[in-house]
């Protein structure tokens, strides 16, 4: 039987499984000129496996030890707030507008009930489906288009939550309350995730950049489920 | 310094081995290295614990070459050539035949396309499966085969022969 080099190779790296493999070996025990090119190439992937072994031996320059150990830039929230320019609103309202613009023609932005965000007063509010889980739904309850993730406060008092839409193109992003309504502070594109059972915490749900959003704004810890619920019954005031 | 940071300072002996197969030049390895290491610090967050750093960093890394010589192209520098025997002087291999043959084995890796280059590195260097380099090549695991299939007998033709 005749075995491409593919194989051959395959093989030799131990790449080989199930039946391909049992076919292989048994081709092997009968033909001498395949033992020989398995065996040539195992030849082969050891001197090549050798190339550039001395600079495992070498010492790490300082310098790139230096890089990999450098303090984590968290050392707490506050920390990190207190050592960075504050955040930028513009600059997000700017993102979220782009988002905004670029998704009109498109489903992103609209659930099952309408439109998820508006453009108002110059900036974006979360209006239909969006809006209506923002004010009412508390982190712990299932089902919905949208699931709330954390609320917090901010420095000047208000309330932040963040946001996670799976149906159709999915959507995360962070609302804060300001004169009865929720502007939309960030929103990024996100892989739609199948409904899962189980509990899934902020932190798996919430994309990276909405988290740094949070930790450049948020005063103190998020809220818990007490003072989500209070927070809510108190009308986000 | 904690786990995270632990875990790629035991990498970088391996990381630096895998920037000399694709930089060629030490110093500008080093530097492809202090790239790869700072851009993930900076991506942590997107590494998703129980999968392997080596293969998610040799990616980054792969990633940061890719941008290093575009950039390098668009400046209009040359690469740095391959230089024949750079490596010979390993304090670690010690007869003057293994080290020609390393010299030679070298050189032959170093005249392999790019792509081929980085299979034979991912795969008969360090040690990832099909499965992993192909992942971290960011290429399906037939193509990564195939460029692995070709690099081998370029190699080994490159070694048998002398002439390339």
């Amino acid at each position: 039987m005749n075995f491409s080099d593919e194989t051959v190779m395959a093989y030799a790296d131990g790449e080989l499984t199930g039946p391909e493999r049992d076919a292989f070996e048994a081709a092997l025990a009968e033909d001498a000129g395949l033992r020989a090119r398995v065996e040539e190439h195992r030849a082969f992937a050891a001197l090549i496996g050798g190339a550039h072994a001395g600079v495992l031996a070498e010492p790490v320059p300082e310098r790139l030890v230096a890089a990999a150990t450098r303090e984590p830039e968290v050392v707490s929230l506050a920390e990190r707030r207190a050592s960075r320019p504050r955040f930028d609103w513009r600059a997000v309202a700017a993102m979220a507008a782009c988002l905004v613009v670029g998704v009109t023609a498109g489903a992103l932005w609209r659930g099952q009930g309408g439109a998820l965000v508006r453009a108002s007063d110059g900036g974006l509010s979360a209006s239909g489906a969006l809006d209506r889980a923002l004010n009412r739904r508390l982190a712990s309850e299932p089902g919905g288009v949208v699931k709330v993730g954390l609320s917090f406060r901010t420095a000047e008092g208000g309330y932040c939550r963040t946001f996670r839409v799976d149906k159709g193109e999915g959507l995360a992003g962070l609302a804060c309350r300001e004169d009865g309504r929720w502007r939309v502070r960030l929103a990024t594109a996100v892989e739609p995730q199948a409904a899962q059972g189980g509990y899934r915490t902020a932190g798996t749900d919430t994309p990276p950049e909405v988290l740094s959003a949070v930790e450049a704004i948020i005063a103190g810890a998020p809220l818990d489920a007490a003072g989500e619920k209070a927070a809510r019954d108190g009308g986000w005031r | 310094m904690d786990a995270f940071q632990r875990e790629m300072v035991e990498l970088l002996p391996r990381l630096r081995r895998f920037a000399r197969v694709l930089a060629r030049d030490s110093a500008d390895a080093d530097d492809l290295v202090q790239v790869c290491v700072e851009r993930a610090l900076d991506k942590r967050g997107l590494w998703r614990p129980g999968t392997r750093l080596d293969s998610w960093m040799y990616r980054i890394m792969k990633n940061a070459w890719i941008d290093e010589t575009r950039s390098r192209a668009r400046r209009g520098r040359v690469l740095a050539p391959a230089e024949a025997g750079e490596n010979v002087a390993d304090a670690t291999v010690a007869s003057l035949e293994t080290r020609l043959q390393a010299a030679s084995v070298e050189e032959a890796i170093a005249r392999l396309p790019e792509d081929q280059r980085l299979a034979v590195a991912l795969v008969l260097i360090e040690g990832l499966s099909y499965r992993e380099a192909a992942e971290a090549l960011e290429v399906p695991e037939g193509t990564l085969t195939s460029r692995l299939v070709r690099g081998r007998a370029a190699v080994m033709a490159h070694m048998k022969g002398g002439a390339a």
